[in-house]
């Protein structure tokens, strides 16, 4: 297969990976928040 | 709202069968399909870490300015002032590049030439029209229909891909790498602009570029949301993700469907996009997929022009438009921004008289709202790197150790392409950012706007955030 081909495959293999990575990532820092109750958590005018 | 409407509502303005349909013939004559095979997926990991980045900040600050409510508690009210502004005009030439693209390729479909401009300027008024008068009257049914575009999109792209795949003669799968149209119509255009094919390839992602843009929809409506810190950056991160997926599988059914390559890219009177479906499914298949096409379309510039009247309202609330009362007038009856509707009418309208070529109105849409969102990212960087953003202000959606990475890297992407789209041959849009540049900051340091300008005055009451979410939290419960 010509080099174009390869970079073509490595680009969709590196865009489902960080797909899946971010999701991931995301997904158990909301579950984390669930279990210790801090959905409501975060930045508030306060802390300007 | 729930977590669904928050999604639709991003995920309606991105809209995969605005974005593909309408670039298809720019990415495929700059880079032929190997722009579409692996120019789509490049945008898609770039455009995904922007995303998470601003649901990172949506799930620590969701209020309904979003990005110039962020940029003034990260970095002082002036960077909010320009994030504002930056997101104004990228909502403006969005609300024009939608409805003047639907204009374009509806014009075919009722006998209009695509060389008649005023035929089609006339047409893209009716559309911009009618959608004003629904934004006007009807809000309720706006906010409906938002929530039948989304499903109206992912049912009928993916029937429309199954039907291409299934009903035209398919291109072998390595023909998705080509590199060019033709050796000879490549080599014309690559020595019309006196460059390799690398830069038109990149010149190609435009198409992509475009498509992901207008998911700050899901944090402008976050007050309005139950549980804001959770379900706006998800519909921030996820109307991006499955637009990306969607979009791929239609992009890469409609690649392989091209029954000519030379004579795809070089069509003339007509889009590409009409092009390939016509001649793949038959002129009484393609017309009903081409009204399809066009309601989605039509769906996308109702969604863009309720975002810009929201954000031309918040911004008059908060002083910074000039006759900022008028703008910030809801009406008694109706519960709209109805001035602020009708303005952003009027000025998608002269945006689409002043610029002729529509890469260009779309290039100013994409680099304006790619830098507000970018701003916010970058000052988050700054504050955390200066110590002032503790990780206890992150909100409950957070990308932990990774996300100064994932910023770093959204920031530099946003830079690239900010070059790129105002690179020849698009220089209209590079002068046009130049001269908007040069307007902000006469009216910023000259006018005075510096001392006058104080800042988000409605900041989304602390009440009532924490009502919001107090509800939130008994819900969940």
């Amino acid at each position: 297969m010509a080099m174009g081909t390869w970079v073509g495959i490595g680009v969709i293999f590196c865009a489902t990976f960080t797909m899946a990575a971010l999701f991931d990532m995301a997904r158990r820092s909301v579950d984390k928040a669930r279990r210790e109750g801090r959905l409501q958590a975060g930045w508030t005018l306060r802390d300007r | 709202m729930g977590g669904f409407p928050n999604f639709a509502i991003s995920f309606s303005i991105i809209s995969i069968l605005t974005g593909v349909p309408l670039l298809y013939g720019h990415g495929l004559r700059a880079g032929g399909p190997y722009v579409m095979t692996v120019g789509w997926p490049l945008v898609t990991i770039f455009s995904l870490l922007i995303a998470a980045s601003m649901a990172e900040i949506a799930s620590a600050i969701p209020t309904a300015g979003a990005m110039y409510h962020w940029s003034t508690f990260l970095g002082g009210r002036g960077y909010g002032w320009l994030t504002g502004w930056l997101n104004l005009l990228g909502q403006y030439s969005i609300t024009c590049g939608i409805t003047y693209g639907c204009a374009e390729f509806v014009a075919p479909l009722v006998g209009i030439s695509p060389e008649n401009r005023w035929q089609i300027l006339l047409l893209f008024a009716g559309l911009l029209l009618s959608h004003g008068i629904l934004n006007h009257f009807y809000v309720r049914l706006v906010s409906f229909l938002n929530i039948v575009s989304a499903w109206y999109h992912l049912i009928s792209v993916t029937v429309f891909s199954c039907v291409l795949l299934a009903f035209a003669k398919l291109q072998h799968v390595s023909f998705l790498f080509t590199t060019g149209f033709s050796e000879v119509a490549f080599r014309e255009s690559a020595q019309a602009l006196n460059a390799p094919w690398i830069w038109l390839f990149c010149l190609g992602l435009l198409q992509a570029q475009w498509t992901f843009t207008g998911y700050d929809a899901s944090a402008h409506i976050s007050e309005e949301t139950k549980l804001p810190r959770v379900n706006a950056p998800w519909g921030i991160f996820l109307s991006v993700a499955i637009s990306g997926i969607f979009g791929y599988g239609l992009v890469l059914a409609l690649t392989l469907a091209i029954p000519d390559l030379s004579a795809a890219a070089t069509v003339q009177g007509q889009s590409v996009f009409m092009f390939i479906v016509e001649q793949s499914l038959g002129p009484q298949m393609g017309q009903v997929v081409m009204w399809g096409v066009a309601l989605a379309m039509w769906f996308c510039g109702l969604s863009s022009l309720t975002a810009n009247a929201r954000m031309i309202y918040a911004f008059s609330r908060d002083g910074a438009l000039p006759w900022q009362k008028v703008w910030a007038r809801v009406h008694p009856k109706w519960r709209t921004p109805t001035a602020a509707t009708w303005q952003a009418v009027v000025v998608a309208f002269v945006l689409a008289l002043y610029s002729e070529a529509f890469s260009v109105i779309i290039s100013i849409a994409t680099i304006s709202l790619c830098l507000a969102y970018a701003l916010p990212i970058a000052l988050k960087m700054r504050a955390r790197w200066q110590g002032r953003w503790r990780p206890s202000f992150d909100g409950p959606w957070s990308l932990g150790r990774l996300g100064p990475w994932v910023n770093g890297l959204a920031v530099l992407w946003t830079l690239f392409i900010s070059v790129l789209f105002m690179a020849p041959p698009n220089q209209q849009t590079g002068t046009t950012m130049l001269v908007v540049g040069a307007a902000l900051a006469f009216y910023w340091f000259v006018l005075g706007e510096r001392n006058r300008f104080k800042g988000p005055q409605s900041l989304a009451t602390e009440e009532a955030m924490l009502t919001t979410q107090a509800q939130a939290v008994v819900e969940v419960r």
